[in-house]
């Protein structure tokens, strides 16, 4: 899978629900203190990218994620996941 | 002063519509009503809750908090207080400010959408927001996260009176001495599929769908129901000295709360109206206020056969031969029935007939029902000083709420 087209995925999906110009977020910008994500904004950003992907992100998985960088690697690391699944 | 309605959003274009006895019913617009048995409201349909706060801020809340949001803005600039500079303009510490919001449903529209998703997705796929802008008490959170009001925060849930209840809670913290400002009022968004097949399962609602403006008639011998409405209506309620101190315009003086229950049915209300009278009867004790001073009473006048019969059999239980000479008017004729936010909105209309001494007509009112014999003021609004006035909200559950004013004439 894409980097950059994840990358611009979860740009997106940020932009929309925070309200936010997308070109104000990078991979580095900081979920908590660059973004003002709450824990109620995370679990919704979770539910969408599983619906996306077609993945499951766990409780436990975002306790890790700081920055948008860091979303965008949990994605890339469950999608081969379940392409191996498949096969 | 903040109202948004189907008759405008704002002190200004309310005002107009309601002096010009304008109806702001129409087709329901929001969803497809096809095949329910009542097909229109007063709907807020050129609302932009972008106008009054950032898209984050408007994704997580219901509709009915956008209304209350925007209302408690409006209301705050009317009374002269901008934003970010409310608390200091006012001279009040930010733990003396107080928000209590009444809501009759809450957030119908974010129930069933989250519902469906359950349904249709699975109990995975709901929304993280579902609860919070579900619950009717968000709109006094927000109001008090928004404007850092720290005091007091409330919300009454009393159907149709929840309105008049939260201004009448707002009025009793304020005069107890617990605060110095509070915004208080209602706000409701529940033209919704759910919500307007449940009151047409009651027998609420009017069916009379091809004349929407003429289908809310308070008081007259065809009326068949009320008109299902949103929006909200705020105030900004403060302390005699605190207003007079920063030399904010008074529209009028908040005077006295009466309460009481049916303690009768579910839904109808006491044919004797042994408990609308009692709060009448209590919102004019506790304002020192003798009968003959009253000369306006904005009335719950919802349009429905029981309500508007019982309610006239009240006000002649208060005022006896006095009744036949008191103006009684009911603004639901043109703006519909906003359930928990009516009393609010018919508290700013209730106000502004005493600030500007013109009294809101009652529209649609062309053959009065033989039980409804009092001066309802039909058709057209009427120049009156009035010094006193009440207005009126009863709720399914039998909860009776009346507000007593007096003319503000100077310190």
């Amino acid at each position: 899978m894409d980097e950059q087209a994840v990358f611009e995925k979860v740009r997106e999906i940020l932009a929309e629900r925070l309200g936010k110009g997308a070109e104000g977020i990078t991979r580095e910008s900081r979920l908590n203190e660059d973004l003002e994500v709450d824990s109620l904004d995370l679990v919704d950003l979770s539910m969408t990218l599983e619906d996306e992907y077609g993945i499951d992100i766990l409780e436990g998985d975002a306790a890790d994620i700081v920055t948008v960088g860091d979303v965008v690697k949990l994605v890339l690391d469950r999608v081969p996941e379940r392409e191996g699944e498949a096969r | 002063m903040g109202p948004v309605t189907s008759l405008g959003t704002g002190i200004t274009n309310f005002w107009n519509a309601i002096k010009e006895g304008r109806s702001g019913i129409a087709p329901i617009s929001s969803f497809d009503p096809e095949g329910l048995p009542s097909r229109i409201a007063g709907e807020v349909s050129d609302f932009d809750p972008l106008a009054f706060m950032d898209a984050k801020t408007a994704q997580r809340l219901d509709r009915f908090c956008q209304f209350a949001v925007a209302a408690a803005r409006l209301a705050l600039d009317d009374a002269g207080l901008p934003e970010g500079e409310e608390l200091e303009a006012a001279g009040v510490e930010e733990g003396r400010a107080a928000v209590v919001v009444g809501s009759g449903i809450g957030g119908m529209s974010t129930l069933e959408g989250q519902h469906r998703v359950m349904l249709e997705r699975g109990h995975s796929r709901v929304s993280p927001f579902t609860i919070p802008m579900i619950i009717p008490n968000m709109a006094a959170g927000v109001l008090g996260m928004v404007h850092g009001f720290r005091g007091p925060n409330l919300c009454t849930v009393t159907a149709c009176a929840a309105g008049a209840h939260a201004l009448g809670t707002g009025f009793q913290l304020v005069a107890w001495g617990l605060a110095d400002l509070c915004l208080a009022g209602g706000a409701e968004a529940s033209v919704t599929p759910l919500s307007v097949a449940g009151f047409c399962s009651m027998r609420a609602l009017s069916t009379r769908n091809h004349d929407p403006e003429g289908a809310s008639r308070p008081f007259d011998a065809e009326r068949d129901g009320f008109v299902i409405a949103e929006g909200a209506g705020l105030l900004v309620l403060e302390s005699l000295e605190g207003a007079l101190r920063r030399g904010a315009r008074i529209y009028a003086e908040l005077a006295g709360f009466g309460m009481s229950c049916d303690a009768y049915h579910m839904t109808a209300p006491d044919p004797e109206s042994r408990g609308a009278a009692l709060c009448m009867e209590e919102a004019l004790r506790s304002a020192g206020m003798r009968p003959e001073e009253v000369g306006y009473i904005n009335a719950h006048g919802t349009s429905t056969p029981y309500n508007d019969r019982a309610e006239t059999l009240a006000v002649k239980k208060v005022f006896g031969e006095l009744a036949y000479r008191i103006p009684v008017s009911s603004t639901k004729s043109m703006t519909g029935h906003l359930l928990g936010a009516a009393g609010g909105v018919e508290a700013i209309a209730t106000a502004m007939a005493l600030h500007e001494g013109v009294l809101p007509p009652t529209i649609n009112l062309e053959h009065p029902d033989p039980e409804c014999d009092l001066d309802y003021v039909p058709g057209k609004s009427r120049e009156a000083k009035v010094r006193a006035a009440l207005s009126n909200s009863f709720g399914f559950g039998g909860h009776n709420a009346c507000l007593a004013f007096r003319a503000w004439e100077g310190a």
